[in-house]
């Protein structure tokens, strides 16, 4: 097994992909998916915490902790994606630079 | 005799009818008003109820009852949060005047028909938030009870109010959730203090508290609760508060409302925190000192009737703030009984501007001229709370006023000199009013005024009722007030020390 | 039963009158006055029997005090008594009160109608008539200081609404707000002497005060006054009492006072109300007598108010007015009487004063509701019109001159003696100027009101004699008014059952044997003839031109005189130049300072704050997501530093 650093380091690589994708990206949809990468980084370092920190597999909480943010985000999806329907029917675009309705 | 379930009563008769009410089609405007009167017909015997069975001879708290909430888990020990009611002598006629008022202000309401659903259970919160403070015995609920009190005036004001209401409402809650703020910390930090691990009021009396401690954490309570009680710079909510609000609602707030407040200094800071009382006590004094002045010469310049008596609370208040400041029993005792007296005063002052504005729609004394013609019975129960609130003799006004008076010319004689300058300023501005308004040639631009309607008779003779009482016969109250001011820690006992051998045979 | 012992049903009855008037009096017959006559009488009649068994006392030598009473406060030993006590002082004053109220009332009922017909709220002019007599009564009867500040209160509140009655005339409201609010004024006084004494002594009773006053017991317990502490608390109370006296310079009200109906003049700002001042003065004389400098003051403004209220009146052309300034003068002498220190005196004159004043007004008042006429200058040659009334006027004004065999020439007679005993001669001197005033403007005010020819024929002739209701107490006062005067010699007083006349009776703090010293006395008769001899050379009918020749030699002293020493424009100037800006001030203050700096101030900051914050509210999600990556890494960041 690789040690543990480097499975954290690979998931910080992803995580700050996310970050950088949903920064950068302009298409709504686009962005989901970067967030999708990083709640999928933080899932994998909860696993590997698990698998890691323990010696028994007794404790599964990190995992527990991964289904929980898997559902989420799948709740979380279906939610994202009902809004940028509904923004791309009434504004015909997915361009978050464009829909800057929610400010002062 | 301990009979707590009556103190529970005050509590849920009221919180029922919310319910009930909650339930009734808002088309049926009567079958609401049906239920806030029976209701506070209900509160109002039960209120009386305690006020006569309060056996003053023992004194002390009564009627205890007490349902732990939250207790022994993390930081909190036995009884942590607990429903703790009791009333003392203080408390005692204090939950009579809420009964009085609150019974006159559903009188008073009865002419609404916006929302009256909504406006019913508003009032009854504010109702039950106002019973709440005068009963509880828990911090952790007093405070609850005591933002309860507050908050629903805001909508109250918005909603049913009149003149620049949106200020008005906003002001009056941003003041007063601010001072409500400062409680908050005084409360948590005399909870941290104490470390019973309890919001027990019973117990955090009998907790000593170091003087120095104290002393940073009295001005928390006393001026958190004192900016409810109109505390001199921070007054301002209140006049345009009143100017805003609908007359029910003016009556609670000038009449309960700006008590609690004064209610908060003496269960907060005299009962737990007394040793703060030597360093603070005399600067409040002053401050009501200067607010009884101030307010009552800022009233003679006022146009709006409401303004007038707004101001004219500020200067009233004020008293009630001097007289705790004097820190003795006759001082004390005065501003407890003021507290009662100014109660009873300004809700008849309100609910008979209320009758006025609803026909004439303008409140300017100016406008006004000769209304006695039409509008008799307005005019001499006006003149009553005018004459109470310029302390004439034989109204409960003056009993207050005196033992303030008496009990601060013992420690600061140029401040009693001051009090009772004002009250004779409040002289000028009340006849200043009545000879305007009322009095005079009749302007016939008034032709159509009616007198005051069956309803509002009916709430002026509940509120003057008290007020004759008092004054002609002050004992019940003193009875039972004194008990409990002897009984707060600190209080000096004056009053007829250097008697010579009197001619009574005493 | 011992009437002087249950004397608190004397203001009882009328109370209880005022109770039933107030509740059912327009629904009552003829207003319910017949209910307020009733109690007027039956205290009329009471006071005989109280004042039986108060001789018999004084016969028993069980002294002059009695206190009988309850609690009224009573906590942690703070005691306000209801306690009512009966002496000498307290039996003359009941006596003018019973006296002057039954008299008022009966000439009320028919005062008050017009062609028969009551005026509106007749009932109500009954109803605080009966409460005005028991808060007067409880006043004179009242043990202690407080009681007695309740009823002064209570006689203030009623002449309030009294000088109000007619309140569709501005005049009358703004008359009645003046009075109110002069009066309270000095008893802001008042009260703070009240309980300056208390702080000193811990009680409110009258007696207890008196006693520690003279055991030189009244002081501030830390010593810092010493006995200006004694000095400060009396002149407090001294205060109060010229508020309600009409003293200089709270005496501006008393002539606005006349805009009342005349009979509340006669009772209330003539006869009752307006020497309790002088009563409360001559009650707390002892104290008064052991404070330094505080009997100088009583005689300085007495003498000051004597003077120049004689001289305002001289120049008055309404009826009411000339007697209200006669009033305030008089009063002034009687706090100059109190000034040397004779209780007896001042008491004296107090009496004869009340019934002759009280004469006078409901003369006054007979004139003003048969001719519909209350300036002086218009009327005229009413004599022959009315005689009853112009005869009991004339007689009651040759009282108030001083003239002997009437009463008023004892007293002020008396006052003399007493002031050249007590005081010194300049004092005396000043107070026959004042005596030889009021013979003056009396005998001015008789003559062109009652003599000459009449100014105006139309109200000649509609001009009648009153009826029987309004006669009866104008005879009965005038009588008393012959009659009260002998009183002061013991023979007189003797054949009453109190040997040694009425200076004897009422005594503080030794019995006051009557002098009548023939030399004073021709002196005194002198000035009073002398005054009406001066007046007969200015004002008499053919003999005006005179007034208007001294008019024109000195018009601005005329305009002072005729504009009351512009007293008023003072007041005014300070009421519209100080107290309305100060108020104005305040409230701008309140506004501006408080309001919108203190209160407004921060929210408006908030607000400002946030007006430019929210420009960082792109709406742009990515600006949003750049953010919260820097708020995090900047959190992870302090984490990472903050870890050791």
């Amino acid at each position: 097994m690789p040690p543990l650093d480097h499975i954290l380091i690979v998931n910080a690589i992803l995580f700050a992909i996310g970050v950088m994708g949903v920064l950068t990206r302009r298409n709504a949809v686009l962005i989901l998916l970067s967030v999708e990468l990083m709640l999928n980084a933080v899932s994998l370092n909860m696993v590997a915490f698990a698998v890691y920190g323990q010696v028994e597999f007794g404790n599964i909480t990190g995992i527990v902790f991964a289904f929980f943010i898997i559902v989420i985000a799948a709740a979380e999806v279906a939610l994202a994606l009902g809004i940028v329907v509904r923004t791309f029917r009434n504004r015909a675009t997915a361009n978050v630079d464009e829909v800057n309705l929610l400010k002062w | 005799m301990d009979a707590g379930e009556a103190l529970l009563l005050l509590l849920l008769i009221p919180g029922g009818a919310m319910l009930l009410t909650l339930f009734v089609p808002s088309r049926y405007g009567n079958v609401v008003r049906v239920i806030a009167l029976v209701t506070t017909i209900a509160t109002l015997i039960d209120s009386i109820y305690i006020f006569a069975v309060y056996d003053f001879a023992e004194g002390g708290y009564q009627f205890d009852l007490q349902y732990p909430w939250i207790e022994n888990v993390a930081f909190l020990g036995e009884n942590g949060i607990s429903l703790h009611l009791a009333v003392d002598g203080i408390a005692a006629p204090l939950v009579l005047l809420n009964g009085l008022v609150g019974f006159a202000g559903v009188l008073i309401s009865w002419k609404i028909t916006h929302r009256v659903k909504d406006f019913f259970i508003l009032f009854m919160a504010l109702f039950i938030g106002v019973y709440g403070v005068y009963i509880g015995q828990d911090l952790f609920f007093w405070f609850f009870s005591y933002e309860l009190a507050v908050l629903p005036m805001y909508l109250l004001i918005v909603i049913w109010g009149s003149t620049n209401k949106e200020y008005g409402a906003m002001k009056l809650t941003m003041v007063l959730v601010g001072s409500s703020v400062l409680i908050f910390i005084g409360i948590f930090a005399v909870f941290a203090e104490a470390g019973a691990g309890t919001f027990d009021m019973a117990v955090l009396r009998d907790v000593n508290f170091g003087r120095s401690f104290a002393n940073t954490f009295f001005p928390f309570f006393m001026i958190g609760c004192g900016i409810l009680a109109g505390l001199f710079p921070f007054h301002t909510w209140s006049p345009d508060g009143h100017v805003a609000a609908p007359t029910a609602v003016s009556m609670l707030h000038a009449g309960v409302l700006m008590k609690l407040g004064a209610f908060g200094i003496i269960r907060l800071g005299m009962e737990i925190l007394p040793a703060g009382t030597d360093f603070w006590m005399p600067v409040l004094l002053v401050l009501g000192a200067v607010a009884a002045v101030y307010g009552a010469i800022a009233a003679i310049h006022q146009t709006d009737l409401k303004f007038v008596i707004g101001y004219s609370s500020v200067s009233h208040m004020g008293f009630v703030l001097m007289g705790l400041g004097t820190m003795n029993n006759i001082g004390v005792n005065g501003a407890v009984l003021q507290m009662f007296s100014h109660g009873v005063m300004t809700a008849l002052f309100f609910a008979m501007v209320g009758g006025l504005y609803d026909q004439a729609h303008t409140r300017d004394i100016r406008v006004f001229g000769g209304i006695v013609r039409k509008m008799p019975l307005f005019v001499i129960f006006f003149g009553i709370a005018g004459l109470t609130s310029l302390g004439l003799p034989g109204l409960s006004g003056f009993v207050a006023e005196f033992h303030i008076f008496v009990g601060t010319i013992e420690t600061f004689p140029l401040f009693a000199a001051l009090g009772i300058l004002s009250a004779a300023l409040t002289a000028i501005y009340v006849l200043r009013l009545l000879g305007r308004a009322a009095l005079g040639p009749f302007n016939p631009r008034w032709e159509s005024l009616k007198d005051l309607s069956r309803w509002e008779i009916a709430a002026a003779i509940v509120l003057i009722a008290p007020i004759i009482a008092m004054g002609v016969w002050p004992d019940p109250f003193i009875d039972r007030i004194s008990q409990s001011v002897a009984d707060l820690p600190q209080v000096e006992q004056i009053g007829g020390l250097f008697t010579l051998s009197s001619l009574t045979g005493r | 039963m011992i009437w002087a012992d249950h004397a608190w049903i004397l203001p009882a009855i009328p109370a209880l009158a005022f109770l039933v008037l107030f509740a059912f009096g327009r629904f009552l017959p003829r207003g319910g006055d017949f209910i307020s006559v009733g109690a007027a009488l039956a205290v009329f009649v009471l006071f005989f029997f109280v004042l039986e068994s108060h001789l018999d006392w004084l016969g028993a030598g069980l002294g002059g005090i009695r206190n009988v009473g309850t609690d009224w406060i009573n906590f942690d030993s703070f005691i306000v008594r209801l306690g009512f006590t009966v002496d000498s002082i307290a039996i003359v004053m009941v006596f003018v009160v019973s006296t002057v109220a039954l008299m008022v009332n009966l000439y009320s009922t028919n005062y008050l109608r017009h062609q028969g017909k009551p005026e509106p709220r007749y009932w109500w002019y009954f109803a605080v008539l009966s409460l005005f007599v028991a808060a007067m009564l409880t006043l004179v009867l009242a043990d202690n200081l407080l009681l007695m500040f309740v009823a002064w209160e209570g006689v203030g509140l009623c002449s309030f609404l009294l000088i109000g009655f007619y309140y569709e005339r501005r005049s009358a409201v703004e008359a009645a707000k003046k009075a109110f609010i002069t009066t309270r004024l000095g008893d802001v006084g008042l009260f703070i002497g009240i309980i300056l004494f208390w702080r000193a002594t811990g009680s409110f009773q009258i007696s207890d005060i008196i006693a520690a006053a003279e055991a030189g017991r009244v002081n501030d317990l830390p010593q810092v006054m010493g006995d200006g502490y004694l000095t400060l608390s009396t002149l407090m109370l001294f205060l109060g009492a010229a508020g309600k006296s009409a003293q200089v310079p709270f005496h501006v009200w008393l002539p606005d006072a006349m805009e009342g109906p005349t009979p509340v003049s006669a009772l209330i700002h003539a006869a009752t109300m307006v020497v309790a001042g002088v009563y409360l003065v001559a009650r707390m004389l002892p104290v008064f007598e052991v404070a330094p400098g505080a009997s100088n003051v009583v005689l300085v403004v007495g003498l000051t108010t004597a003077l120049l209220a004689g001289i305002m009146a001289l120049a008055q052309n309404d009826i009411k007015r000339v007697l209200a300034y006669s009033t305030v003068s008089q009063l002034g002498f009687m706090f100059v009487a109190l000034g040397v220190g004779a209780v007896g005196i001042a008491m004296f004159h107090l009496l004869t004063h009340a019934f002759f004043k009280a004469c006078l007004f409901l003369g006054a008042g007979s004139v003003i509701h048969m001719t519909g006429e209350q300036d002086a200058r218009k009327l005229g040659g009413l004599w022959w019109r009315m005689p009853v009334t112009a005869s009991t006027f004339i007689i009651s004004a040759i009282a108030l001159a001083g003239i002997p065999p009437l009463s008023g020439f004892f007293s002020k007679d008396e006052i003399f003696v007493a002031t050249i005993g007590g005081a010194n001669t300049l004092v005396a001197l000043l107070l026959g100027v004042a005596a030889f005033l009021s013979a003056l403007y009396m005998a001015r005010l008789v003559f062109i009101t009652f003599f000459g020819p009449p100014k105006d024929l139309a109200v000649i002739k509609r001009t009648r004699e009153a009826p029987p209701t309004i006669l009866i107490p104008l005879v009965f006062l005038t009588v008393l008014t012959f009659l009260v005067g002998f009183l002061a010699f013991d023979q007189v007083g003797a054949a009453l059952g109190f040997p040694g006349g009425i200076g004897n009776y009422v005594y503080f703090p030794e019995p006051h044997d009557f002098h009548f010293s023939n030399s004073i006395a021709a002196v005194t008769g002198t000035i009073s003839l002398f005054g009406v001899l001066t007046a007969w050379w200015f004002f008499w009918g053919r003999n005006s031109h005179r007034a208007k020749a001294v008019r024109e030699f000195q018009p601005r002293l005329a305009a002072a005189v005729e504009n009351k020493f512009y007293f008023d424009e003072a007041y005014q100037w300070g009421i519209d130049r100080a107290i309305l800006p100060l108020a104005r001030m305040v409230a701008w203050f309140d506004r501006m300072i408080v309001n919108d700096t203190g209160i407004n101030a921060p929210a408006d900051a908030t607000r400002y704050v946030a007006y430019w914050l929210r420009y960082h509210v792109t709406g742009r999600i990515p600006d949003y997501a750049l953010l919260m990556v820097i708020g995090i890494a900047l959190a992870g960041g302090l984490a990472f530093l903050l870890r050791g």
